[in-house]
């Protein structure tokens, strides 16, 4: 077996398997598969990936995309997030612990008792870069910005 | 003509000037009331409430943690005030005796 023959034979399996004339009949083919064991190899490993391509489908594009908008636009109306215990603690641990203390000390009420809650929200607000009274204008309607 | 996101722009302003001015009138018909120290505490509540609850959408995600804070610790101040008027109740009654009598001896 030459390596002509060899490649004529492979050329000739992959023009039957696609539909077309081959210049050699199966019955050749075959006959020469059962004593050329690198054809053997060869066809197959040709026909696995045939059968692989074969298997792969187009993706198909839904011309129609609002049920699915639809249904992600509900989900993420009807769904809140988890409850967050970080902004509670910044300002609850302060301003508990202060009044605890003033409790517990049983401190006599003076202008200072009174203005340092508020400092203490101040500088929360401070370190969390945040102005409870500033009008925000980037929100969008639409969802809001992160 | 203005364009729709300037129009959403021209909305989102307006919607939290519509909440500061209800802020407002609320806060300032609350410092007419005095409920020991909880008439904040329930606006604190309500306004949270209204912000954290998910009818009419869309739910609240930005700031959502204010109003998350905003009700615990409300929540707290209450609890907090009922506690202290039951374990000095007769303090508290003592106070406002000698209130009356300082009232009367005007």
């Amino acid at each position: 077996m030459t390596d002509i023959n060899c490649e004529s034979i492979l050329i000739a399996d992959m023009a039957l398997r696609d539909g077309e004339e081959s210049p050699l009949g199966r019955q050749e083919i075959e006959t020469h598969l059962r004593n050329c064991e690198r054809c053997r190899l060869e066809i197959e490993s040709l026909r696995t990936v045939d059968e692989l391509l074969s298997s792969q489908q187009r993706l198909r594009q839904e011309p129609n995309i609002w049920p699915l908008v639809s249904a992600r636009l509900e989900a993420s109306a009807g769904s809140a997030p988890p409850f967050s215990w970080r902004v509670v603690l910044l300002f609850g641990i302060p301003l508990f612990g202060y009044k605890a203390l003033l409790l517990i000390l049983q401190a006599a009420p003076s202008l200072w008792s009174k203005l340092i809650p508020m400092i203490l929200v101040i500088a929360v607000f401070g370190y969390l870069k945040a102005n409870p009274f500033k009008i925000n204008s980037e929100l969008t309607l639409r969802g809001e910005s992160s | 003509m203005m364009n729709d996101e300037q129009q959403d722009r021209v909305n989102v302003v307006l919607g939290q000037k519509y909440a500061y001015a209800t802020a407002a009138l609320l806060l300032g018909i609350a410092s007419f009331i005095n409920l020991l120290g909880m008439e904040k505490a329930i606006l604190a509540i309500i306004f949270a409430r209204l912000a954290l609850k998910s009818d009419p959408p869309p739910v609240l995600v930005k700031h959502r943690e204010w109003g998350q804070a905003g009700l615990v610790l409300g929540i707290l101040q209450v609890v907090l005030i009922c506690v202290l008027v039951i374990i000095f109740r007769h303090e508290l009654r003592g106070i406002l005796e000698l209130l009356s009598r300082l009232q009367e001896a005007k």
